[in-house]
C-alpha cells in the first residue's frame, strides 16, 4: 500500500469513531498545552531577562570588584575577613546586619586604566541626596546616580544626547517627581530648575583648622561648627524626565541621574574625609572591543590574574537564566507526566480498536496486505490521534496564552511591549512532531499485536 | 488451476494435536466451478485456506496456477493473493463506515493502484454487481443481499483467476441467495474465473461441476465431472 494511503486509510478509520479519537487526544492535548505554554513562558522570560540586562548592562563592560563575595553573588560576608583600609560597609535593610566588603580604591582604579585594553573605567558615584525640592514647593527625598551612556533610560519627555555623558548641570529626573515638584506634567518640567542638596557628615577642614588653634574658646566654636553636618544645595536643569522603566534593576524610585562632572562632585562632598571617600564596591571597566567575547574574556583573565573579581553583563544573565531555566524544567515535568499518562490512553485504546477490528484486519491480510502494512496502519493511526490532539492543545495554549498576555503583563508590571508568553511557530512544530512520535511509540505494541494476527483466526465467524 | 499431493494439515502441539487435512491430493480444472462439500468441523473450510494461500499446509504440495505456495515466501503468498484471487464470505466482511467505493477499491489499494485508476475499475466491479448506484453511499445502509453482491464487486475487482466463495448465501434468505448464485455463475462465465465454493447445501453444490465432499479431513468421494475435479 502507498504511504498516502494509509495515512488517509488509519485518519478515515479514527473518523469512525470520532468521540473515543477525540478523548484519548485530550489527553495527549493537556500535554500539549502545558508543554505549549511552557515553552512560551520560558522564552518570555529569557526575551524579558535579555532586555533586563542590555538596559542595565553595557556588554562591553566588565564589573571589577575587590570582593570576592559580592562579584560571586554568593551570600556575602558568610565568614570574617582580615580588615584592611579598604573594607566598608554595605548597610543591609530591615534590620539586618551589614555586610563589609572589600572595595576597589583610587590606587586600583588607576592600575586599571592602565591595564592594556582597557578603554575606560566608570566609577559608580551613588549619591545620598538629602532632599530635592524646587521654589515654593515640598522637600522630599530622593538619590543621586551618574549617568551611563551605555544604559539610557527610557525618556518620556526632553532628550538624550546620541553620545556622551549629559551636559554638567543638567539632570534627568524619573517622572515620580514630576507631579510632586508641581510640574504641570513632564514637558512644563523640561528646562527648569530643581535643587538637590546634600550633607557632608563632618567637615575635614574644620577639624585641621581646630588642631591648629589653641584658643580654648576658639576650640569650642570650631569643634560646635565641626560636629554640625554641612549642607550643600546646588540648582540643576530638568534636561529630560525618564520613565518607569520596567527592566530596570533598581528597586523603589529611580534615582535621579546626574552628568559625571556633578555626580563626581556630589559624591566627593558628602564622602570627603570618610572612609569611603574614593572607595567603591565595584567599577565598571570597560573593553576595547569588548563586544567581542574573545576580547572580552581575555580582558577578564588579565583581570583575574591581578586579583580582581570580574563579573560580565552574560553571567548575570546566565545567573538569571540558569533559574528561569529551573522553573521550566519543574513545570515541564508536569506537562511529561501528563504526557506518560496518555501514552497509557492511546496503547488502551489502540488495543481495543485492534480487538474490535479483527475481522477487519483479517480481511485485509486476507486481501494480500503485508504484515509491515498492517502495523504500520495502525502506528499511524495512533500518530494521527497525536496530531489531533497536539494541534488541540498548542492552539488550545496559544489562544488561551495570547487572550491572557494583556492581562499577565499588567499583573506581573512588565512594562507595555512586554509579553510574558511568547509563542514561536518552529517551537510548536517540533513540539507537535514530538508528540506525535511519542503517540507512535504509544501505538507500537497495539499495531504489533494487529500485524501478528492470523487471518484464518481473525475471519473465523462461528 | 489448482493442484494438491498429499496435503496435510495440524493444528495444537504434541499433546493436544488436531488432524484439520490428512493426505489430501485434489486437482482443479481453470475456469470450472467447483463445490466444497461437508459439515462443518469437516475440515472443508480449512481445504480452501490451505487452497488459496490464507493458511499454510503442515506436509504436502500445494500448487496453484503453476506456483508452489508452500515454497513462497510470506510477502509473495500476499501479492498473490491480492493479484489473483477473490474472496467472499458467508458474513459479508464489508467495513460498514466507508462507501461502497472505498469498500471495492481496498484490493486494489493494497496493489498500489493509483487513485484515478482505482475508481474506474472500482466503478467497473460495482457495476458488474448492479450497485452503481450506491457507489458513494455507505455500507451500513445496504441490505443482505446488497451487502454480499459488494463483497462479490470486491472480489472481482482485481480480476482475479480464482475466486473462492466461502458460504456465500449461508446469511442470506434463498431468494436473495439464490441470486447470488445466478451472480457468481454468470461471473465465472463473463470472466472466465475458476470458482471454488465452499457450502454445506448439496442443492447448491449439485448446480456446480464438481462436487469435493470432505468429512473428518478427508476427501471421501469427488462427484461430477471428473474432467474438473479429480
Amino acid at each position: 500500500m502507498k504511504i498516502t494511503d494509509l495515512i488517509l486509510r488509519s485518519g478515515r478509520t479514527l473518523k469512525s469513531a470520532k468521540v473515543r479519537t477525540f478523548l484519548t487526544a485530550m489527553a495527549i492535548g493537556v500535554g500539549g498545552f502545558t508543554l505549549t505554554l511552557t515553552l512560551a513562558a520560558g522564552n518570555g522570560v529569557r526575551d524579558y531577562t535579555s532586555k533586563l540586562i542590555s538596559s542595565n548592562f553595557d556588554p562591553a563592560e566588565l564589573i571589577v570588584g575587590r570582593d570576592k563575595e559580592i562579584i560571586n553573588s554568593g551570600s556575602p560576608g558568610s565568614s570574617p575577613q582580615e580588615f584592611d583600609e579598604t573594607v566598608g560597609v554595605i548597610k543591609g535593610g530591615g534590620g539586618q546586619n551589614s555586610i563589609q566588603v572589600k572595595r576597589v580604591t583610587r590606587s586600583d582604579i588607576e592600575d586599571l586604566k592602565t591595564t592594556p585594553n582597557i578603554e575606560q573605567v566608570r566609577e559608580v558615584y551613588q549619591i545620598d541626596v538629602r532632599f530635592i525640592t524646587r521654589d515654593g514647593q515640598k522637600k522630599y527625598t530622593g538619590s543621586g546616580l551618574v549617568y551611563n551612556a551605555a544604559q539610557k533610560p527610557e525618556i518620556k519627555d526632553g532628550d538624550l544626547p546620541k553620545t556622551g555623558d549629559i551636559a554638567t548641570g543638567s539632570i534627568i529626573l524619573p517622572e515620580n517627581y514630576v507631579d510632586l515638584l508641581g510640574f504641570k506634567d513632564s514637558n512644563d518640567a523640561i528646562g527648569k530648575f530643581v535643587s538637590l542638596t546634600v550633607q557632608q557628615p563632618f567637615s575635614l577642614s574644620s577639624i585641621q583648622n581646630l588642631l591648629q588653634d589653641k584658643n580654648p574658646d576658639a576650640i569650642n566654636a570650631a569643634t560646635a561648627e565641626a560636629l554640625k553636618p554641612k549642607e550643600q544645595t546646588i540648582k540643576l536643569s530638568v534636561s529630560a524626565v525618564s520613565k518607569k522603566s520596567a527592566t530596570s534593576l533598581s528597586f523603589g524610585v529611580p534615582p535621579i541621574l546626574l552628568s559625571n562632572t556633578d555626580a563626581r562632585y556630589l559624591y566627593e562632598f558628602t564622602s570627603k574625609g570618610t572612609s569611603d571617600f574614593d572607595k567603591f564596591i565595584y567599577v565598571y571597566a570597560r573593553v576595547d572591543g569588548g563586544k567581542d567575547d574573545t576580547k572580552l574574556q581575555a580582558a577578564r583573565t588579565k583581570l583575574e590574574s591581578k586579583g580582581y573579581f570580574v563579573q560580565s553583563s552574560k553571567d548575570i544573565q546566565k545567573t538569571i537564566t540558569q533559574f528561569v531555566n529551573i522553573l521550566q524544567i519543574m513545570v515541564g515535568v508536569l506537562g511529561i507526566i501528563t504526557l506518560i499518562a496518555s501514552v497509557f490512553g492511546v496503547i488502551n485504546t489502540q488495543y481495543i480498536s485492534v480487538l474490535e477490528r479483527t475481522r477487519e484486519i483479517g480481511l485485509m491480510k486476507a486481501l494480500g496486505m503485508s504484515r509491515k502494512n498492517i502495523n504500520f496502519l495502525f502506528i499511524l493511526e495512533a500518530m494521527w490521534i497525536g496530531f489531533i490532539g497536539g494541534l488541540l492543545g498548542i492552539l488550545g495554549g496559544t489562544l488561551l496564552g495570547t487572550a491572557l498576555n494583556p492581562w499577565i503583563t499588567k499583573k506581573l508590571d512588565l512594562g507595555t511591549g512586554n509579553t510574558l508568553l511568547q509563542f514561536s511557530i518552529p517551537q510548536m512544530l517540533v513540539l507537535l512532531v514530538a508528540l506525535m512520535l511519542v503517540a507512535a511509540l504509544a501505538g507500537l505494541l497495539p499495531a504489533r499485536k494487529a500485524s501478528k494476527l492470523d487471518p484464518v483466526e481473525a475471519l473465523r465467524t462461528e | 488451476m489448482i493442484e494438491l499431493k498429499n496435503v496435510s494439515k495440524l493444528y495444537g502441539k504434541k499433546s493436544s494435536i488436531f488432524t484439520a487435512l490428512d493426505d489430501v491430493s485434489v486437482s482443479i480444472k481453470k475456469g470450472s466451478i467447483v463445490a466444497i462439500i461437508g459439515k462443518s468441523g469437516s475440515g472443508k473450510s480449512t481445504l480452501m485456506h490451505v487452497m488459496s494461500g490464507l493458511d499454510h499446509s503442515t506436509s504436502g504440495v500445494v500448487l496453484v496456477g503453476g506456483q508452489d505456495l508452500n515454497l513462497m515466501k510470506q510477502k509473495a503468498v500476499d501479492t498473490f493473493r491480492n493479484k489473483q484471487i477473490g474472496f467472499i464470505f458467508q458474513s459479508f466482511f464489508v467495513e460498514a463506515n466507508q462507501s461502497c467505493l472505498d469498500n471495492v477499491s481496498l484490493p486494489l489499494e493494497i496493489a498500489r493502484v493509483p487513485i484515478k485508476k482505482r475508481k474506474l475499475l472500482a466503478q467497473e466491479a460495482l457495476k458488474e454487481v448492479e450497485l452503481s448506484d450506491k457507489a458513494e453511499s455507505k455500507a451500513r445502509n445496504l441490505s443482505g443481499g446488497q451487502k454480499q453482491r459488494l463483497s462479490i464487486a470486491r472480489a472481482i475487482v482485481n480480476k482475479p483467476k480464482l475466486i473462492f466463495a466461502d458460504e456465500p448465501t449461508g446469511n442470506l434468505d434463498s431468494t436473495t441467495g439464490e441470486k447470488i448464485i445466478q451472480l457468481l455463475f454468470g461471473l465465472n462465465k463473463s470472466l472466465g474465473a475458476t470458482l471454488v465454493i465452499v457450502t454445506h447445501d448439496h442443492e447448491l453444490a449439485a448446480r456446480c461441476d464438481a462436487q469435493i465432499h470432505v468429512h473428518d479431513g478427508k476427501i471421501t468421494k469427488i462427484t461430477g465431472d471428473s474432467e474438473v475435479a479429480s
